[in-house]
């Protein structure tokens, strides 16, 4: 009830944002220097070539005439018109999307059923080998270029071994090593905050408490440090949303994933502007909508949160 | 104290003052202490130190010119002459690497410059006057916010052109967003403290109580957050080149030599993996030295990642 | 029934190893509870009363740990016991009320629910299935409209009312022994009296026995058979609560009854100067740097023990000479 309330009011909290993220790519996008049809159209194009583009895109109109316009498309579903390829924008990205998706929801799955239990281990021994390797692990993970670690990667497993596809999307094997360099980026940070926040709620009262009652250590872990423990996690969850979607632009570079990420890169070097605009309008609603969802999780495991975000919207 | 401290001579101020000095000075002594004991801080000082020592020297220690090729030579493996082996092109890695840390590391550190200037000076005029300013500039925030950082900075890239100017803006200006939050946060904490009570009802003008008692209570969480940046962005910039949107060649950025050298992976993998390797520990260094100044100055900081 | 030994501790000994040094914090403790008496552990913060709490119920955890003596209950020493055999025992035959009813329930879990969770612990049966029975524990420790509180979280209700819970929890198993760790100390005083009353009369109803720690010992005079007194990891007295009361025969307890009374409300140091460092503390008695009544041997030799009465026992060189 309330929580779909809760949701919808986040929703249009949103809009505002989604609007200044259309604004800006719309302003971004005029700041080219030069003539936007000529470059656009390439050097050798005739005047007509540029004056149909300039037509295309309706550059011949007031600015502000241009964004209203732009912005009633965009709401709905119309992104303008791909240069390279002459179809709607929205086409290409509707193609490519469900790859993204699929290379980010695999490896944030991934990173959370290693990670999390690796960082459970670690913070019930914290001074251990296994205690140390968390840490470890994080520093690692936060300072390796995964564009590096992918390729070494296909090094490894393609040019040698030769047990996995190098590249594409073909078969089923091919979303393996995408995945699995994805999910390194992710699995240190989370490792480590596990271990920190699982630390922490394991030295809180009501832990005791529950041990004083004696229930066993199973339920004491698993029940209610993880629940509690869980806060933290989500969090950096949420923070690394951005680390998630920006490394699978360079993921999918590396391993020629067919994703949104690849095709901006392929964009930007078509100059094909309409699309760069489009992906990044859709990158950036995803994060914004990922964000809102990890929002709503917050509510509801706090009954804490969950009241306060009631009693706000009273 | 007004009333009766009329009669409070001047060495009884300067005692305050020296003792003042004093405790500063020895909070400064317990963070490098705290900073020293820890060993992976240390360790990370020292590559840093060496990776400067590259950047700075670079071309009068590189055994070779890093742009001089020779096609007769391309894709030597590694041997005593070329410790690293030669590139597409027959140039040296090694010599390349060398003069490339001036653009790895000189990037980020630009950028996180370039980021956290604007950013602190946003966060601390949104925060201290508040109202129609703080709107503004959050509205702008929230919407630059709402860009995950690479393809903030991929966006900005794909307008202006590569290039190491419009890299640094690039970068710097993905970075600004989250230094205007943390200020302004810190800025409204300490809007309410005694020290800036006072320093307004001494009728100090909003600059100088933002520069003399706002700017450092905000600066240690802004160094932290700073030494976590230059990790990242070494990492974003290397990405970017790497993606050929960074510098232009034939300049010898590292994470540019990766780009250029991956069609060679099969075959010839010690083209990619030298640089990577450099990448790998200036961005360790910077978060070894970042997690032992948050330890040393700010415990409770935790670094902000986007 | 009554009478006989519940619980008997022999030489207990736990200390805490930190990088500063080994903290003492019980430090060779004897003494015994009768079936049905509610004795009282008084003593400054800092002197060992909830360290010895937690050796009693099995949780000691590091750097804690139980260094030697033994702790028999019901004819079985319990330092012996595998974890297992301890949890069967834990918030079944010995059971705990905590201090602070803030920060010993869980945020995230409804107060029906953590009450029942014992009769999980105990006997196998799924919370969400127990909630009626914790709705009547609720109803014996007096809680207004039980069934709104069971499914409420804690930090909805007032600190009174989650003592409540916390006793509920406590008593939900029947427990033989029942240990409180200043129970009252976190609430204000209307509410304070309340508890007290609620937990005696919970102890006459169900038949328990009662370990009733606080550092405020006129309250101890008021609810207890028997007191003991702790300083610094010791008993410095131990005995009947009237004659320890009306007589006290060890300087520290007398300080202790002075220092409350009538000015309980204030919070300076009552008794001047602070407990002593249980890393190293003062050779001799260790009482003797703040002892009003100290002369030069107390600093050299560390008193015992001592009959004053039968089952009155003060440990003071004065009782010595
Ligand atoms: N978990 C712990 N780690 C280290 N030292 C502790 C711990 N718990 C208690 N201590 C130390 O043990 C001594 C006794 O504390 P405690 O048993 O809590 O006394 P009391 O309950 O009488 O206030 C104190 O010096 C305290 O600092
Ligand atoms: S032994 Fe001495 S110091 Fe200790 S309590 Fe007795 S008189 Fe005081
Ligand atoms: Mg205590």
């Amino acid at each position: 009830m309330t929580l779909a309330k809760y949701v919808a009011k986040r929703l249009l909290q949103a809009i505002p944002t989604l609007i200044g993220v259309v604004l800006f790519m719309f302003i971004l996008i005029r700041m080219l220097p030069g003539d936007p049809a000529r470059l656009i159209a390439g050097i050798e194009a005739t005047e007509e070539d540029v004056e149909r583009i300039r037509e295309i895109l309706g550059l011949n109109r007031p600015l502000y005439v241009q964004f209203i316009d732009y912005m009633k498309d965009v709401f709905t579903g119309d992104l303008g018109t791909s240069i390279r390829f002459g179809t709607p924008v929205i086409g290409e990205i509707m193609e490519r999307l469900p790859y993204t998706i699929q290379l980010a929801l695999v490896s944030e799955f991934l990173a959370v059923i290693l990670g999390v239990p690796l960082g459970i281990m670690a913070a019930l021994r914290p001074y251990s080998a296994r205690g140390y390797l968390a840490t470890v692990f994080a520093l690692i993970g936060s300072s390796m270029p995964i564009y590096w670690m992918g390729l070494m990667f296909i090094y490894l497993f393609s040019v040698r071994l030769k047990w996995l596809p190098s590249s594409g999307a073909d078969s089923p094997s091919s979303i393996i090593l995408p995945a699995l360099t994805l999910s390194l980026l992710l699995m240190g940070n989370l490792m480590r905050i596990t271990k920190a926040s699982f630390q922490e709620v394991l030295g809180e009262n009501y832990i005791t408490t529950v041990r004083a009652k004696g229930l066993s250590e199973r339920i004491v872990i698993y029940r209610h440090a993880l629940k509690n423990a869980s806060v933290p996690i989500i969090t950096i969850m949420g923070i690394q949303l951005g680390t998630l979607l920006g490394g699978a632009i360079l993921t999918e570079t590396v391993f020629a994933w067919p994703g949104l990420g690849t095709l901006l890169i392929d964009a930007i070097s078509y100059r094909d502007y309409p699309l760069i605009q489009g992906i990044v309008i859709v990158f950036a609603t995803m994060f914004v909508l990922i964000n809102l969802i990890v929002d709503v999780i917050y509510a509801i495991i706090d009954p804490r949160v969950r009241e306060q975000l009631w009693a706000a919207e009273e | 104290m007004g009333g009766r401290g009329v009669k409070v001579s001047t060495s009884g101020i300067g005692d305050i003052q020296a003792k003042i000095r004093e405790a500063k000075r020895a909070a400064r002594r317990r963070a490098l202490y705290k900073f020293r004991a820890n060993k992976g801080a240390v360790a990370g000082a020292f590559i840093l130190g060496f990776m400067l020592v590259l950047a700075v020297l670079g071309p009068y220690i590189a055994p070779e010119d890093p742009y001089a090729f020779d096609l007769r030579r391309k894709l030597e493996p590694p041997s005593w002459d070329s410790p690293f082996g030669r590139d597409e092109l027959g140039r040296d890695i090694l010599s390349r690497i060398i003069v490339g840390a001036r653009y790895s590391i000189g990037i980020a550190l630009a950028s996180v410059f370039l980021g956290s200037v604007v950013g602190v000076f946003l966060g601390l005029v949104s925060g201290y006057y508040g109202r129609v300013v703080d709107s503004i500039i959050q509205r702008i925030t929230d919407v630059l916010l709402a860009f995950p950082i690479i393809i903030l900075s991929i966006a900005l890239i794909a307008v202006m052109g590569v290039g190491v100017t419009n890299l640094v803006l690039a970068i710097g200006i993905s970075t600004i967003p989250v230094y205007i939050r943390l200020v302004r946060g810190l800025t409204l904490q300490a809007k309410s403290r005694e020290f800036v009570i006072a320093a307004r009802a001494m009728g100090k003008s909003g600059f100088y109580i933002m520069r003399k008692h706002i700017l450092p209570h905000v600066l240690p969480t802004v160094i932290v957050q700073s030494s976590y940046y230059l990790g990242f962005t070494i990492l974003i910039a290397s990405g970017l080149g790497f993606l050929g949107l960074g510098v232009k060649p034939p300049t010898p950025e590292w994470g540019a030599m990766l780009g250029s050298g991956r069609t060679y992976l099969f075959s010839y993998p010690h083209v990619v993996t030298f640089p990577g390797i450099f990448i790998l520990l200036t961005a360790l260094a910077f978060n070894l030295v970042g997690d032992g100044l948050r330890d040393a100055l700010d415990p409770r900081a935790g670094a902000y990642r986007r | 029934m009554d009478g006989e030994t519940l619980l008997s501790v022999r030489d207990l000994r736990v200390y805490y190893h930190l990088p500063q040094g080994v903290v003492k914090a019980v430090d060779g403790v004897s003494f015994e509870v009768r079936r049905g008496e509610v004795l009282g552990i008084a003593g400054e913060s800092g002197s060992g009363k909830s360290t010895l709490i937690s050796a009693i119920m099995g949780l000691v955890s590091p750097p804690g740990r139980i260094e030697g003596g033994q702790i028999i209950f019901e004819g079985r020493d319990l330092t012996k016991l595998s974890p297992e055999e301890y949890r069967r025992i834990r918030g079944k035959d010995i059971a705990m009320v905590f201090q602070d009813p803030v920060t010993y329930l869980d945020p995230l879990f409804t107060n029906g629910f953590q009450i029942a969770e014992v009769y999980e612990a105990h006997e196998g049966v799924k919370p969400k299935k127990a909630l009626d029975r914790a709705v009547q524990v609720l109803k014996m420790v007096r809680m207004a409209d039980p069934e709104r509180r069971a499914h409420s979280y804690p930090h909805q209700l007032s600190g009174g009312m989650r003592q409540r819970v916390l006793i509920s929890m406590g008593i939900a198993a029947r427990p033989k022994l029942l240990i409180a760790d200043e129970p009252t100390s976190a609430l204000d005083v209307t509410i304070q009296a309340e508890i007290i009353e609620l937990l005696m009369d919970l102890k006459r109803d169900l038949g328990m026995t009662v370990l009733f720690v606080s550092h405020d010992l006129n309250l101890l005079a008021e609810i207890t058979d028997r007191i003991m007194v702790m300083y610094a990891g010791k008993i410095v007295e131990i005995g009947p609560t009237r004659e320890v009361v009306n007589n006290p025969q060890h300087p520290y307890t007398e300080a202790l009854l002075g220092s409350f009374g009538f000015e309980r409300k204030k919070k300076y140091p009552a008794i001047k100067g602070y407990p002593p460092s249980l890393i190293t503390p003062p050779p001799g008695c260790r009482f003797h740097p703040r002892c009003p009544k100290a002369f030069p041997e107390c600093s050299k030799r560390e008193p015992h023990l001592i009959e004053i009465k039968p089952g009155w026992r003060a440990a003071c060189l004065l009782h010595e000479s």
